[in-house]
């Protein structure tokens, strides 16, 4: 089965009609635009994919993210970074079968930023960073596929340490260190260690910033991509250790990470 | 990463925005339009890195420093270093990777510790002093250079994008007409003719028939125009008209060249428009056992 996508007039369509269609939002009913914009609205790509996954709608038991990047990733997992970076592609999916999970996971109180928050979470806007991990399933697809790692038992590991905290995806993602996956997988294996071995830090948030911009206040000085991975594992070690204002031990080797 | 100001470091920096080192140059010679090109998978990168500064070159050629380029693209979370053997770039950077504007920033960075390091030229104000450097450590870096990553290089974009069919403003019968001159390929019919088409094209039977007699018969001959062409017009032509590198990009994703045989064009020109002689004549089929009941 070939993966679908919005027509570009289709997609127009929908952007500049949010204001317009709000009530189909915020009753959790987006798909019904679609239908209204007639069968060239949806494109079929070349794209290879099975059936879309169930995913797994938040519950008393959490928001269900770590379960739902596996299913999109393993889903999509032949995308390409170009391909994964079209709104089209994302926003035919918040608007066809993820209209109830987005509706769910993402709900918009009518008392909110209503625009604002259908243009984040159905829609991509924008060419940053940012405005692709808002997008509900675009989030899910780019966190496993940043954060894939073959080289352990669960590939996944490291997008549930992503997952883990709002403000690691913010000071990562959302900043230019983020873009190198050896930076991104080490900072990660490094805060699961540091978690593993000892208390939730006071102020968790505020330290992943501070750490986030002592390894960036570096990468000014050294080019971080070109340093050897061990070194530029104990550079990020230490940057965390001042960050917590803490002596850390020394770190074994990587395997043991 | 940029570099479009001053920055100052534990050691001297050549850079444009510095005056850490005299003479301050370190550039990187690359040319959007000439330099960076197309080919079946990837963007090709060509330029030269220059710079007024011997200790510089003494520490490359002694295995002590590199030269290299740094590409990050933000649209694709995409960020990697290039190194180079010398002043000379040539990179490669995956067509599926980076989409939109990529930026490219050369540097010349430290490839080992270097626990004296000082550069003739380095400013009055540092003396003789020495530094200590760190592998990784920026020794130089160029303004960046950006580029537009070609979205139309898109492989979920249909080729009826690049292919307008169009209304004559002027002539009520006659042949069909083409352009290649502009960003798409522009089919121009008779406005009698562009009237049925219009209406016809509303018909899904019919729509397979449409794509055989107008579609298929312009991309051939958008072929056939661009095999005509030599190298250097061919790549002005890619630089310039939008049909053209997406076009010449899809058939060489078919491994067909514009000037390859014409039985290996006329396969390929189907295979990128999905069929379209099969579809038309499974269309006239579907539309005649319509009229006859089923029977065909």
């Amino acid at each position: 089965m070939s993966v679908r996508y919005l027509s570009t007039g289709a997609h127009t369509a929908l952007r500049e009609g949010i204001s317009a269609n709000q009530s189909a939002y915020l009753s959790g009913q987006a798909d019904k635009l679609l239908t209204t914009l007639g069968k060239a609205a949806v494109h079929v790509s070349r794209i290879q994919g099975g059936e879309p996954p169930v995913l797994q709608i938040p519950d008393a038991n959490g928001k269900r993210d770590s379960e739902n990047v596996r299913l999109v990733h393993a889903w999509l997992a032949h995308l390409t970074p170009v391909q994964a970076s079209d709104a089209r592609l994302w926003t035919y999916l918040t608007h066809s079968v993820y209209t109830a999970y987005t509706a769910a996971r993402w709900p918009i109180a009518a008392d909110t930023e209503v625009l604002r928050r259908i243009r984040e979470r159905y829609f991509v806007e924008g060419e940053g960073l940012a405005s692709i991990t808002r997008n509900s399933i675009a989030r899910l697809w780019w966190f496993g596929h940043l954060t894939f790692d073959a080289t352990r038992p669960d590939h996944y590991e490291l997008a549930d340490v992503l997952l883990s905290l709002q403000d690691i995806q913010v000071a990562f993602l959302e900043r230019t260190i983020g873009r190198s996956r050896r930076i991104l997988h080490t900072a990660l294996r490094l805060w699961k260690h540091r978690m593993d071995q000892a208390d939730t830090p006071e102020n968790q948030g505020k330290v992943i910033q501070k750490w986030a911009r002592l390894i960036r206040l570096h990468g000014a000085v050294v080019l971080l991509d070109a340093m050897p991975d061990e070194d530029l594992q104990n550079l990020i070690w230490v940057k965390l250790a001042t960050a917590l204002n803490e002596e850390l031990p020394e770190l074994e080797n990587e395997e043991q990470l | 990463m940029k570099n479009n100001r001053n920055r100052t470091l534990p050691h001297p920096l050549i850079s444009p925005y510095s005056t850490d080192v005299s003479p301050n140059k370190f550039e990187f010679d690359c040319n959007e339009k000439i330099n960076i090109t197309t080919d079946r998978d990837s963007f090709v990168i060509s330029g030269h890195i220059r710079h007024e500064c011997p200790d510089l070159d003494a520490h490359v050629a002694a295995g002590s420093a590199v030269f290299g380029l740094h590409v990050e693209c933000s649209r694709t979370f995409y960020r990697a270093w290039f190194r180079q053997d010398g002043p000379e770039v040539k990179v490669n950077l995956p067509a599926n990777a980076v989409r939109g504007r990529v930026e490219l920033l050369a540097m010349c960075i430290a490839n080992r510790d270097m626990p004296a390091y000082s550069l003739t030229g380095q400013h009055a104000d540092y003396g003789g002093t020495t530094f200590e450097i760190s592998t990784g450590d920026l020794l130089a870096v160029a303004p960046e250079v950006e580029f537009n990553a070609y979205i139309d290089l898109d492989p979920i974009r249909k080729i009826s994008s690049i292919l307008d069919i169009k209304r004559s403003e002027d002539r009520a019968t006659g042949p069909a007409q083409i352009d290649f001159n502009g960003d798409h390929i522009e089919v121009e019919l008779a406005r009698e003719d562009y009237q049925r088409y219009v209406e016809l094209r509303q018909v899904p039977e019919v729509r397979g028939q449409l794509s055989a007699n107008v579609v298929f018969p312009a991309v051939l001959q958008a072929v056939n125009h661009l095999a005509r062409l030599s190298p250097g017009e061919l790549q002005e032509a890619k630089d310039n008209r939008r049909w053209c590198r997406c076009l010449a990009a899809r058939l060489q994703q078919e491994k067909t060249q514009p000037d390859a045989a014409p039985e290996a064009v006329f396969a390929a020109v189907q295979q990128i428009l999905k069929d379209p002689v099969r579809h038309g004549i499974s269309g006239i089929n579907d539309l005649l056992q319509q009229f006859t009941g089923g029977g065909s």
